[in-house]
């Protein structure tokens, strides 16, 4: 099992460098590379949807008050496929999130980094937790 | 004697219009129901599945409900109602072009294509390229995944009855443009069976204990389009939609004339 | 019952004697041979994931989309285990890819056609209207070259059709390989009207009846209606399928120009999944400040 896991990391590296990471949507757009930003939160809810996964976090800000934020992913069939489930990450998980702001000044962002409090992250490198269930990638 | 009183129960469970001359259906390789071909349904479900009258721009037509009406439960009776109203706006498919779930995306108005594999059967219908896989490999519905406009759908044959079970219908869906609806509880039970070469006895059994107080069912014939070369084109609906709501909108940032 | 033995024998020693040389002694390795279907072609089903497509022209202008380098959050393709032995993964990676023809990937515009869309192009970011936000951020259906090769592709084929399934915006192509004829040329389809034939072990599929609202790259926003394409599919190997493309659009450009690719296999376990573009989209909300449901 660990052997095959690290095949998959290897190849899945190999890809993400191979598929320039262009094909699918507007980020330019929607979103502000000038306008980087880094939350700390718990998470409320994640909504399991195609194009993007989003991800719910509330936020406090310096005077106290807590604003719900909400951060666009890839898309759920990629977290599916590393076998990350619907109740991977339950409302009050905390999470460190990296991104861009939304040009509309609202609270919405792309995620760059969706850091989880053991370190493992979702998309980019984190393998996902072994949950009963969860399917072995088949060679 | 005997045999006559299960040959006439026999022929009591298969419809008056499929009980013609006989014509042997055709079989896949694997002896199967063959079921490739282009589909279409000939009714007015997709604007109402009960009895309903016509009005501009939508036929009459009478319920493919067995029992006549659905079953709600009061508080969803009085949303289906509250859907009715304001249809026009809120209808996922009619106001925004999503995909319509199961069973509603079985009699949109639009043929649709069945592509049959020992292993996999795809529906593939024309409205908004809409798509699913009904896995007949012996697969379950998998644990923890979230839920799809068109849900996950297992399917295994009885006798020559395609059995097709699905779970995982997003809420949001509704069964037709007169509001009825469910919730993420949902779970259908449709049957398809080859009737003669050219027709399909569908039938959809809903359960959904927060919203109905049973389980309920509809029936239909699906009828073979039977053209020369048919083929399923585009009714590529998102786009239109798109370019009649946005078409003369302008960005709300800073566009560049 | 010992003459027949007897004649048998004779038979057999004849036969044998008039067979070509036994395998040790050939030096030549005999031509791999796919496995086939019950009508004698190429059996290409399955799951498999496309790479190496990308129209990535040398001279390009500089696409406003591409300003910022990765677009949106970078997920890797988890499915595709062509590469689980060092051997596949050195033939997958000597593999031909992208465009091969013009060989130096300057690609042969009409200077007009070049022009509109660098005019196109400074009018994306920020998009002044509907038609300037990127493609595949509108849900159009990706055409040959769109698409988003991070999700897998699954082929089936039946008597008379060779059916591509793209996992991204659920788009399907039914290639009829029974014989018929295109469709009528007023009837104009986001993926075109496919048609293929087989020539030996390849499948050779002519698509015409395009529209001119899909795509082909970032810097490529937009082709004509005259887009003719032929593709060829041919399975090389029990993980590759070799895919050549050649594009023929006169009003953009003044000769073909060829694509080269793979369908390489992907994962056991890895099947299509409901990958639903618009119902999920914030993108037109974002970028116009209004939904379409009265709540958004």
């Amino acid at each position: 099992m660990q052997t095959k896991l690290w095949i998959i990391i290897a190849t899945v590296v190999l890809l993400a460098v191979a598929v320039p990471a262009a094909a699918h949507h507007s980020f330019a757009a929607e979103f502000d590379a000038d306008r980087p930003i880094t939350v700390k939160g718990t998470v409320t809810k994640m909504d399991w949807v195609n194009p993007h996964s989003w991800i719910y976090v509330d936020v406090k800000d310096q005077s106290g008050k807590v604003v719900n934020w909400r951060f666009e992913m890839g898309p759920p069939n990629a977290l599916l496929r590393m076998g990350w489930r619907k109740d991977s990450i339950p409302a009050g998980t905390p999470v460190e999130i990296q991104g861009y702001r939304a040009k509309t000044g609202e609270p919405v962002a792309n995620a760059k980094q969706v850091k989880l409090p053991d370190g493992r992250e979702l998309f980019s490198g984190g393998s996902a937790p072994t949950l009963p269930g969860a399917p072995e990638s088949k060679q | 004697m005997a045999l006559g009183f299960v040959l006439g129960t026999f022929l009591l469970a298969i419809p008056v219009w499929a009980q013609g001359p006989a014509r042997a259906i055709p079989r896949t390789p694997d002896g199967k129901p063959d079921l490739n071909g282009v589909w279409q349904v000939l009714n007015a479900a997709a604007w109402d599945l009960e009895d309903h009258n016509a009005s501009l721009r939508m036929p009459a037509g009478q319920s493919v409900v067995e029992s006549g009406e659905i079953p709600y439960r009061p508080a969803a009776l009085a949303k289906k109602k509250e859907n009715f109203q304001r249809r026009e706006a809120s209808d996922p498919v009619e106001a925004a072009c999503y995909m319509p779930g199961v069973p509603r995306a079985t009699y949109m108005p639009f043929p649709f294509e069945i592509i049959q594999n020992p292993k996999l059967i795809t529906m593939s219908y024309e409205f908004g390229h809409a798509r699913r896989s009904i896995f007949t490999d012996g697969t379950p519905h998998p644990d923890g995944f979230p839920d799809f406009w068109m849900g996950d759908s297992r399917g295994r044959w009885e006798g020559d009855t395609l059995v097709v079970d699905v779970t995982n219908l997003d809420e949001r869906t509704w069964l037709d443009h007169a509001g009825n609806h469910h919730s993420d509880a949902l779970h259908v039970l449709e049957r398809y069976t080859l009737t003669d070469p050219d027709h399909i006895l569908y039938e959809a059994t809903l359960e959904d204990p927060k919203v109905f107080t049973r389980p309920w069912k509809i029936s239909m014939p699906l009828y073979r389009r039977l053209e020369k070369n048919v083929k399923i084109l585009e009714y590529e609906c998102v786009q239109y939609i798109q370019e009649q709501k946005y078409g003369n909108a302008k960005p709300v940032v800073g566009a560049k004339p | 019952m010992k003459r027949t033995l007897l004649h048998i024998a004779v038979a057999t020693i004849l036969a044998a004697a008039t067979l070509p040389p036994v395998q040790a002694q050939d030096q030549t390795p005999p031509k791999w041979s796919p496995p086939r279907t019950a009508d004698g072609h190429p059996d290409m089903q399955g799951m498999w994931a496309r790479r190496g497509t990308q129209m990535a022209e040398a001279n390009a202008p500089k696409s406003p989309l591409s300003e910022f380098g990765t677009t949106g959050q970078p997920y890797p393709t988890v499915f595709n285990t062509g590469v689980s032995t060092p051997q596949a993964a050195a033939a997958l990676a000597n593999r031909p890819s992208g465009i091969i023809e013009p060989g130096n990937r300057v690609l042969p515009w009409r200077p007009e056609a070049d022009a509109a869309r660098r005019e196109f192009l400074s009018h994306m970011i920020p998009p002044a209207s509907l038609k300037y936000v990127e493609a595949s951020a509108r849900c159009v259906p990706p055409g040959l070259l769109g698409g988003d090769d991070r999700h897998p592709y699954q082929i089936i084929q039946r008597p008379g059709s060779f059916v591509l399934m793209y996992e991204y915006n659920h788009v399907t192509r039914v290639i009829h390989t029974d014989g018929r004829p295109h469709l009528g040329p007023n009837i104009r389809l986001y993926m075109g009207d496919s048609i293929g034939r087989w020539e030996g072990d390849t499948l050779v599929v002519d698509t015409t009846n395009f529209n001119d609202k899909t795509s082909f790259s970032q810097t490529i926003p937009f082709h004509s209606e005259v887009l003719h394409t032929v593709e060829r599919f041919t399975m090389v190997d029990p993980n590759i399928i070799d895919y050549q493309l050649t594009i023929e659009d006169p009003k953009l450009f003044t000769a073909p120009i060829r694509i080269a690719g793979t369908f390489a296999a992907a994962a056991k376990g890895s099947e299509l999944m409901e990958f639903a573009c618009a119902e999920g989209s914030q993108t037109l909300p974002n970028i116009f400040g209004f939904g379409l449901f009265p709540e958004q």
